[in-house]
């Protein structure tokens, strides 16, 4: 997986949770700049063992673009809500 | 070729201009350098204001928050908590990094101006040799 793929995923999922975390932090989502934590998570998510499993898994697996997407987005989602 | 036309040029018109125009444009990169580090500089303690004024602003939004909250429940105090930490770290590796790329810019500079402080010397000691008078260092950027 390409780092930039991987920031386009991470920048999807956070956006799709974004209004529900504004409505409930709303001066908060104010001030945080998204992009910064889309870079925290890229880099977070590259360094977890977990995830590079994960990616090593469905590589040899050999499963499909469609697939790997929707793992990713689990994986994003995951590691997204033991953030927010 | 290049160096029998080169010889021949000095020995008609002799090493002094050659060796003072090298000096001079050795002065003036140096002088060059002296500015991009002090604009360096400046850029530096503009980012780190920056981040200061932005920490600034994810402590006073996070303070919001608190005081409109209509109940504070231990989930969304987690949950608070748990972004307001993570846009924290956030810019703090930003701002290290940032921090990181000045100081390599900064060595950088330093690493040109110490070889062109070097190549002076090296005029230095050929202007003594042939006995030419040094270039009088002008004030002029």
């Amino acid at each position: 997986m390409l780092t930039i793929q991987l920031k386009e995923e991470v920048r999807k999922v956070l956006a799709s949770e974004w209004n529900e975390f504004a409505q409930r932090h709303p001066r908060l989502a104010e001030v945080i700049d998204q992009e910064l934590l889309v870079e925290q998570a890229v880099s977070s998510l590259q360094s977890d063992l977990a995830y590079q499993q994960a990616m090593a898994d469905a590589s040899a697996a050999g499963i499909g673009a469609g697939a790997l997407a929707d793992l990713l987005r689990k994986l994003v989602t995951e590691w997204l809500r033991r953030l927010l | 070729m290049k160096h029998a036309c080169l010889l021949l040029c000095l020995l008609i018109s002799g090493c002094t201009s050659y060796t003072e125009a090298q000096i001079r444009l050795l002065e003036q990169a140096r002088r060059g350098i002296a500015l991009c580090k002090t604009a360096g500089d400046e850029r530096a303690q503009i980012v780190e204001q920056f981040y200061q004024i932005q920490r600034i602003r994810l402590d006073e939004a996070f303070d919001a928050d608190v005081r409109q909250a209509p109940a504070l429940e231990a989930d969304w105090v987690i949950e608070h908590r748990k972004a307001y930490a993570a846009a924290r770290d956030a810019l703090a590796a930003q701002r290290q990094a940032s921090a990181q790329a000045t100081v390599a810019a900064r060595q950088n500079l330093e690493a040109v101006d110490a070889a062109l402080q070097r190549a002076l010397e090296l005029e230095a000691i050929e202007a003594s040799l042939f006995e030419i008078p040094l270039p009088q260092p002008s004030s002029k950027p």
